[in-house]
């Protein structure tokens, strides 16, 4: 059951992650898909793969935790320290963890923006890296509309991203 | 924005293209273009999700922490695995253990059983089935109720007992489970909003109880092709997933399944891990397949289900039990 687990916990914690965003509500929501995982395995019965189940575990369980903090009143601007403020950079790789932070906030602020179909869908497909069939399997829609939400989420997130970064942030993402 | 370039660039990233609209792409260098941008924006998504720094230090915090909650309810649901796994060092393998390797029957024999059984695990499915009706006619707790039979299916089964395991299994599906099978079963809706919203709505189990049950008991062979392999690689993943799924809920090995046993091909004591769509290669259509393994689960092969001939085989590379 561990090896189980730990084979799949890293990818369902991104995919919570580009649901909901990098908050602890994705730590809450990656814990929660865990422990549903485990409670329902015995009802598993192979008519979908291992894989696509447990993402549309943490899919259901990111998208819930994501209605309930829009229902809860925001406390703070920042609700996560990993998120939060920047260390001075006192090393060679501080550099490296401004940038990730940065992109990671702008692609957050970024996947935020886009309607939740899309979202789903292009998260599924680059993050959790489903193929088309397994995500209209997960999102109970046919794989044609897998499709074009992809190719629409992926066409608004490469707008938004272009016009936000500077020319020397992110150069591929610019038309 | 164009929307049919952005169908098609994104379409080709993902290798989905048709030979035809691949040879469009790739004779236009603005549809191209998009391809590139849509192949860093992906590998955008995936890079920022790598640990980098020490703040990451604390992403496998929280995941460690998931997978140590996780594991605690498991051992929550399974005292007598949890207790027999403690005990488990420097002894020789757990009775347990034990019977449940020994149960894995060749099919052959499993064919020569007593009559008998299979009228008692019908009788089993009616009893399971009755009591979970009353139960939910009751208010009882689903979860609660639900999960005890299972353990005790799991611990106490042995051999040809697999499909009164699993029947039992189907018929105590919790509220929790239940809900997915559901999801699966919806008609599809041609509106993207209402698609998405219900597939998070059912697993919160706001399901009426009344459409669970049937959902929950459903022959497997309805959806059975949802699955779609192409590759020995992909069939060798998925089999060994459904395998180790199986086994860690103890609820291995399925029921007998004797399709194609007496084909030469097949090894006998072969063991059914039902049908999926497998294509040999991309070039080629998916078709529906008969997943077997052998009892000592070394290796998978794809048969056609009409015929029994070896479309594909696998290696498996599965710990012992």
């Amino acid at each position: 059951m561990e090896e189980l687990l730990r084979r799949h916990t890293p990818r369902l914690h991104a995919v919570c992650r580009r649901v909901i965003g990098g908050s602890r509500d994705a730590d809450d929501a990656l814990q929660e898909t865990l422990v549903k995982i485990v409670r329902s395995l015995d009802r598993f019965d192979g008519r979908s793969s291992f894989t696509t189940w447990t993402h549309r575990i943490a899919t259901n369980t990111a998208l819930d935790e994501l209605r309930r903090r829009r229902r809860r009143p925001p406390l703070h601007l920042v609700d996560d320290e990993r998120d939060g403020p920047v260390p001075e950079p006192a090393d060679p790789l501080a550099d490296r963890v401004i940038g990730s932070v940065a992109d990671r906030l702008a692609i957050d602020e970024a996947l935020a923006t886009l309607p939740e179909d899309f979202r789903l869908a292009v998260v599924l497909r680059d993050v959790g890296d489903l193929d088309y069939a397994e995500i209209a399997e997960v999102l109970d829609v046919p794989v044609g509309t897998v499709k074009s939400r992809i190719a629409r989420g992926r066409a608004q997130l490469v707008e938004i991203l272009g016009n936000r970064s500077a020319p020397d942030r992110r150069p591929t993402l610019d038309p | 924005m164009n929307t049919d370039r952005s169908h098609d660039a994104s379409a080709y990233l993902d290798g989905a293209s048709t030979p035809a609209e691949r040879a469009a792409v790739e004779a236009d260098p603005v549809t191209l273009g998009e391809v590139e941008r849509f192949r860093a924006l992906r590998d955008e998504l995936r890079r920022t999700d790598e640990p980098v720094d020490t703040a990451d230090a604390a992403v496998a915090g929280v995941q460690e922490r998931a997978i140590v909650a996780a594991l605690a309810a498991f051992d929550d649901l399974h005292p007598r695995r949890a207790a027999a796994a403690e005990q488990m060092p420097e002894q020789t393998p757990e009775p347990t253990v034990e019977r449940r390797a020994g149960s894995v029957v060749p099919i052959p024999s499993r064919r020569g059983l007593p009559s008998w059984l299979g009228a008692a695990a019908a009788v089993v499915l009616v009893l399971a089935a009755g009591a979970l009706l009353v139960s939910r006619g009751s208010g009882q707790d689903q979860d609660e109720a639900s999960t005890e039979p299972a353990t005790l299916a799991v611990t106490d089964d042995a051999g040809a007992d697999g499909a009164e395991s699993r029947s039992a299994e189907a018929a105590t599906a919790t509220e929790e489970a239940a809900p997915m099978v559901a999801a699966e079963d919806a008609p599809e809706s041609a509106d993207p909003g209402e698609d998405a919203t219900s597939g998070g709505a059912t697993a919160e189990g706001d399901i009426a109880p009344g459409t669970e049950a049937p959902a929950a008991i459903e022959a497997p062979e309805t959806a059975a092709a949802a699955v779609e392999l192409v590759g020995s690689t992909a069939l060798a993943a998925y089999a060994e997933e459904t395998v180790t799924a199986w086994r860690t809920a103890g609820t291995w090995p399925p029921p007998p399944d004797d399709r194609c046993v007496d084909a030469a091909t097949a090894p006998t004591d072969a063991i059914a891990l039902g049908e999926v769509a497998y294509a040999v290669s991309e070039a080629e259509a998916l078709r529906p397949a008969l997943l077997l393994t052998d009892g000592s689960t070394s290796e998978v092969r794809a048969l056609d289900p009409s015929d029994c001939r070896v479309l594909d085989e696998a290696e498996l590379d599965l710990a012992a039990p």
